[in-house]
């Protein structure tokens, strides 16, 4: 035994096999969260090598979305990254209008901002509040839910459901925000900002905490670009990359923000980036609520493509055909040949969607870019030379989905 | 002090949260925040099931707070959404399903199967002879009800859905998912009084009874409409 854990045993090929210990960890284990799968090579509690296994919540989502039809496959992609659903409703019609080349309604963009920002915030709040809850700082786990309940809860006023919401439809939503839904919003930010600095005092000087996250799981700044991390992972390490901000999608022209990064790339620099991304989304959100423009929310039926709201069918023939041509199989618009790729800059890194088309209203492949599955790969290597329980600490740091991990 | 201020402090908190659970109201000595059952009212003023009094909870709710599920409910927002209803006009007691099948083309699961009504000389019409939801597939997206274009089908609030089995009560009949528009409106009423909703029934409502009337002849409907034929018998013939 090395009298330094971190030092490399000095032992010859032969007998190594006989020297580590292998490891199951997961998939069933309550710290990975959902179905992951490490196996891990073990000197004494070092890790040596580390192999994920994924396929373990594998839904065949890719599959369906060469079933449904655009509109229908909404209710899937909320089943990918289950922790912040309407994100992954905007970046699939985010795909889809690129592909039909629809722009959207001014109110329909911020609509669609508010949506996706309280998502990541209520990503952020998990992923902070589950890395704490790794750790064994439970309250503040608790904090981040409490306010996570009121941002399910503007889910539900919006569109009738908490957790699947399928809010979004090609060209639109499906139904416009009401007086009652802005209240709510509203109600989010102000008793966010409280919750926010009850988890920083809890957190930010917990000598536990820091210890455990500090130095932990160190992604440097070359390999997070060779590895193509994205979102708050890259960040972490210095790579300053927003989609928001380097190839603005939707009306995030219109908003003061900044893109938080730190240089440091270990789990506490990851940590910091998420609670103050909160800050930041916060900010959006309200520049957008208050600034929430008027007019109509869907796109004029002369895209073709967007379904027409019940008014314009019952009172006039051409919305009646238009709803007519859309249901039909064996009628329809062409969607065009093409393949495109669109992405945004979702919770846990960029989110985008690959489109494939044959001509039919449905697609002939989607392929998912999931930023679990990218940050899935970086893991072995940020957890080599580390002990058993930094597993944890680093796998709260980086957001993996299971289910959008598998698809 | 030191060891034992931090107990101190901490049975303190938990005190000033029971206590911040109930106000000093007008005429009571000690109100629940939030409204629902007070203190005394969970032993002396019990009401039956189906008149539960429904709860505020929000982000300004304080104190210990519990909602007292099934004997208190929360609000259910108009939006809510469960399973999908069969809505049919209280004027002339005709079901605004006309059987186009347009829901079960648009769900995603394949949860909804229709057969046609026929009239006596077996022609088809406008009207479903049974309508069937497979509770246990339909995953409530709501696009049935967003893509039915005669407001025939409505998202329904009801969530206390769970039974012992599932072959014989889990698969929605007709005669399960027919509800009226009285319902329907009172339920929903912001969608109910919009203004396309109340141009779909003043423009439709009419000339369809007057198809229905025709296709069946003597008004007689089939027997699966039960519940709106006795509607139908009171009102004048067409």
């Amino acid at each position: 035994m090395p009298a330094n854990l971190l030092d490399e045993p000095e032992i010859g090929e032969e007998s190594k096999k006989q020297y580590l210990w292998t490891l199951n960890f997961g998939p069933q284990h309550p710290a990975t969260h959902t179905t992951l799968r490490l196996v891990l090579d073990l000197d004494g509690e070092r890790i040596v090598r580390a192999t994920p296994y994924i396929g373990y919540l594998h839904s065949g989502f890719e599959k369906l979305g060469e079933h449904l039809n655009f509109n229908q496959y909404v209710t899937i992609v909320d089943r990918k990254n289950y922790i912040s659903p309407p994100m992954n409703e905007v970046a699939w019609h985010n795909a889809v209008e690129k592909l039909l080349g629809i722009e959207l309604t001014r109110r329909c963009q911020y609509i669609r901002v508010i949506i996706g920002e309280l998502s990541r915030i209520s990503d952020h709040l998990l992923c902070a509040g589950a890395a704490a809850l790794d750790l064994g700082a439970f309250t503040a786990f608790l904090f981040a839910f409490n306010q996570r309940e009121l941002i399910y809860d503007v889910y539900e006023e919006m569109s009738g459901y908490r957790f699947h919401p399928g809010y979004t439809r090609v060209g639109g939503v499906m139904q416009d925000f009401n007086d009652r839904v802005i209240e709510r919003v509203r109600a989010v930010l102000r008793s966010l900002p409280k919750a926010i600095a009850d988890m920083e005092k809890l957190l930010f000087r917990n000598r536990i905490f820091l210890d455990r996250m500090r130095g932990v799981g160190v992604l440097s700044k070359a390999d997070a670009i060779n590895f193509s991390c994205t979102g708050p992972l890259a960040r972490a390490s210095g790579v300053t990359y927003d989609l928001r901000k380097d190839e603005p999608y939707l009306a995030y022209r219109d908003f003061d923000f900044s893109v938080p990064y730190a240089t440091e790339g270990d789990c506490y620099a990851r940590f910091q980036i998420r609670m103050e991304e909160i800050v930041q989304s916060m900010g959006i959100v309200k520049q957008a609520i208050e600034n929430l423009p008027g007019g109509p929310v869907n796109v004029p039926i002369a895209e073709k493509f967007p379904m027409p709201d019940k008014g314009t069918i019952y009172n006039s023939m051409e919305g009646l055909i238009q709803h007519f041509e859309l249901i039909m199989p064996n009628r329809g618009y062409e969607t065009p040949k093409e393949e495109i790729y669109a992405a945004i800059e979702g919770p846990s890194g960029e989110l985008g969607y690959y489109l494939v088309t044959d001509g039919t209203q449905i697609a002939w492949r989607t392929r998912t870019r999931p930023p679990s599955f990218i940050h899935f790969q970086v893991f072995p290597m940020m957890i080599k030379d580390h002990l058993i329980s930094d597993i944890v600490a680093v796998l709260g740091s980086l957001n993996i989905i299971a289910a959008e991990l598998d698809r | 002090m030191g060891y034992g201020r931090g107990l101190i402090v901490g049975h303190w908190v938990t005190l000033r949260r029971f206590l911040r659970t109930f106000l000093v109201g007008h005429g009571r000595t000690m109100k629940r925040r939030g409204g629902g059952y007070q203190p005394l009212d969970f032993w002396f003023g019990k009401k039956v099931r189906g008149d539960e009094p429904t709860i505020q909870q929000d982000a300004t709710t304080e104190g210990l707070f519990t909602v007292e599920y099934p004997d208190e409910r929360l609000p259910v927002y108009e939006r809510f959404r469960v399973l999908p209803m069969l809505v049919y006009d209280d004027v002339d007691g005709n079901v605004r399903c006309t059987s186009c099948n347009i829901c079960a083309k648009v769900c995603p699961p394949q949860c909804i199967w229709m057969t046609h009504a026929q009239g006596p000389d077996g022609k088809p019409v406008p009207l479903p002879a049974d309508f069937y939801i497979d509770m246990d597939v339909c995953m409530n997206c709501g696009l049935c009800a967003e893509y039915c274009p005669f407001d025939a089908i409505k998202m329904d609030h009801n969530f206390e859905l769970s039974n012992y089995e599932r072959h014989q009560t889990h698969i929605f009949s007709l005669q399960d998912l027919l509800v009226s528009s009285e319902f329907y409106a009172k339920t929903h009423p912001d969608a109910y009084d919009s203004a396309d909703e109340v141009t779909e029934r003043n423009k439709v409502a009419k000339k369809k009874d007057q198809r229905l009337q025709k296709a069946l002849g003597l008004g007689a409907k089939p027997a699966s409409t039960v519940r709106p034929v006795a509607k139908v018998a009171a009102a004048p013939p067409a």
